[in-house]
């Protein structure tokens, strides 16, 4: 089963196309990293998968139904957004702002029941912050924050989620306890994760399948061994790279390389 | 008991007591057992409770701008909707459009409020982002020049139009609690308590609206449909309560700005709060504007008076977010 499927895509912002002919599946249960240099389009790509971008040719399917027949609401009920446009400076409680990811599951009165209070409550322990439940988030440090953002998504209880640079601004030590829980659900709860990362390296640590774009296309996609060439990489970021395997995980380690050491590459 | 139920009581019981106190103040001195017979204790009564619907009202009404444009600075008055209503109802007024009833100047305000906001949102946003000063620019460069097309139409010699109703028009615009007609205030108090209702029914909406526009919709909220139902009540609001008392400005700003403080971001209970204190604050601001001087003061001098030096103390702290 497919949890999300884009055929064909094409969209952007008014005249311009970010996206072009985009196809991808996404199979329930699978973690895919979104890797690309700026402005390739990986969060036009999230959007799109959304709905809050329309696609001007070709559709996206999520469990198998068109964006287009979902009301915003179901949308929220089977995806959850962990989004870098988000407001973090709120006044508002940890515990209050976990609860906003409820949102989808409210009616028009926006009654919270016991159900409600619980799914916060295990979202808010899931993620290490139950113990700030009442302290606005504000005065928390950014690891703090994006965790409880993360708590929001959880309590949507979507099956799948999209993390639009989960990591950035964050210390390598929040980067990796960030994309740990989100392994977790990945692994324990079969949740389907399609996260857009920045760092080459975290995605061929975390991901099953890495997906680079660059101007808007599928450059290529694979398992990070297939994709996280040096070839590849040069390609599309047009700098140059040592690609070598990492001892703990043996997956693909990218290694920059400053340009007053480029030199010819001896054939192979 | 809760805290919150604590501020709601001490906010209610202000605002009896000032309400009581509001009735023996004023321009005129009567001895206590003729004044409890007159028709003036009519008219402060009906003053003061257009006072409570005025004060509350445009609190909500600012509470609603700055929730929707996630701007703490946002009011009627400051975005110009208060002007674009004061022109509806001078032309409504011009028209003679108070003879077909009482509910055809505020509708009329309504328009202008609602079409000084559609102007100011248009001017203000840059692409999808709506930085805090263009928005302010905006709404006071709009707000300008409504005023100055009401100016002109004030002042133009119209044949028909008996030049005291103009100068009403002019009183009318430094704001002015006087109510002559009772069905009007009927009116306001119903469109504030609705809109209020509404405006509290829904306040968790606006909540999660404080998280942007993006991550909102991505929670199932339908942004662009919610953002223009509140701009529709805060208009509404807004329009009328200037048809009734004309252009009172900043109580939108310094009570919810307080009320913040107070009860905290949560527009489940921010909007209760700041709708009964702005009641308390504009009965209080009248009663000073009745009995301060020998003659009355406009209450929309004592609201600027108090608000504008508020606003710049605002405007120059460190922008946050609600």
């Amino acid at each position: 089963m497919d949890a999300i499927v884009l055929e064909s895509v094409t969209c952007g912002y008014g005249r311009s196309e970010v996206l072009r002919d985009v196809s991808l599946a996404v199979s329930a249960g699978e973690f895919v990293g979104l890797v690309g240099p700026n402005g390739c389009g990986k969060t036009t790509l999230l959007r799109a998968a959304t709905g809050i971008i329309p696609c001007t040719r070709g559709r996206v399917l999520v469990n198998g139904t068109d964006v287009r027949a979902l009301s915003s609401r179901e949308l929220a009920r089977r995806i959850a957004v962990v989004s870098q446009e988000v407001q973090m400076d709120l006044a508002f409680s940890v515990e209050e702002v976990a609860m906003m990811g409820r949102t989808p599951h409210l009616t028009l009165a926006g009654r919270r029941n016991a159900h409600d209070a619980e799914v916060v409550a295990r979202a808010l322990d899931l993620v290490d912050v139950k113990h700030l439940a009442d302290r606005p988030v504000r005065e928390l440090s950014l690891g703090e924050r994006q965790r409880v953002f993360i708590a929001m998504a959880l309590a949507q209880e979507a099956g799948l989620f999209l993390l639009d640079e989960p990591t950035t601004h964050l210390d390598i030590g929040h980067q990796v306890s960030a994309l740990d829980i989100f392994r977790k659900l990945n692994r324990e709860r079969e949740m389907t994760v399609v996260a857009v990362l920045h760092d080459l390296n975290l995605a061929s640590m975390y991901c099953d399948r890495v997906v680079l774009l660059s101007e808007g296309r599928i450059r290529a996609a694979g398992t990070p061994h297939e994709v996280l060439t040096y070839q590849n990489i040069e390609a599309v970021y047009k700098t140059v790279v040592v690609v070598r395997e990492e001892p703990v995980t043996g997956r693909p380690h990218v290694f920059l390389v400053p340009k007053d050491r480029w030199t010819p590459r001896a054939p192979a | 008991m809760s805290k919150n139920s604590v501020t709601y009581l001490l906010l209610g019981g202000l605002l009896a007591c000032v309400c009581v106190l509001a009735v023996f103040v004023g321009a005129v001195d009567v001895p206590l057992r003729d004044f409890m017979d007159s028709s003036i204790i009519r008219l402060r009564m009906a003053r003061i409770l257009l006072a409570v619907a005025a004060g509350a009202g445009l609190s909500v009404a600012g509470v609603l701008f700055q929730g929707i444009l996630r701007n703490p600075l946002a009011e009627p008055y400051v975005l110009g909707v208060s002007s674009g209503a004061g022109l509806g109802a001078t032309v409504a007024i011009l028209l003679g459009a108070a003879a077909y009833g009482s509910w055809t100047l505020p509708a009329m305000a309504f328009v202008g409020a609602l079409l000084a906001v559609v102007i100011v949102y248009a001017l203000g946003s840059v692409g999808r982002a709506m930085p805090v000063h263009t928005l302010l620019l905006a709404g006071i460069v709009v707000g300008t020049i409504l005023n100055s097309i009401l100016m002109f139409l004030v002042s133009y010699p119209w044949k028909d139009q008996p030049t005291d109703r103009l100068h009403n028009v002019v009183w009318w615009m430094m704001g002015n609690l006087e109510i002559l007609d009772s069905s009007l205030l009927l009116a306001v108090c119903i469109i504030v308590a609705c809109a209020t209702s509404v405006a509290v029914l829904l306040g968790w909406v606006l909540n999660v609206l404080a998280l942007g526009e993006e991550p909102a919709a991505h929670l199932g909220i339908r942004v662009e449909r919610t953002k223009k139902l509140f701009f529709v009540l805060g208009s509404l609001v807004t329009g009328a309560i200037v048809a009734a008392c004309g252009l009172i400005g900043f109580v939108g700003l310094i009570v919810p700005h307080t009320m913040r403080m107070i009860v905290g971001p949560d527009h489940r209970r921010l909007l209760p709060a700041s709708a009964l204190a702005g009641a308390v604050f504009l009965v209080v601001a009248d009663a000073f504007a009745r009995s301060l001087l020998a003659t009355e003061i406009p209450i929309g001098v004592v609201t600027a008076v108090v608000g504008g030096p508020f606003f710049l103390v605002l405007l120059r702290r460190r922008r946050r977010p609600l």
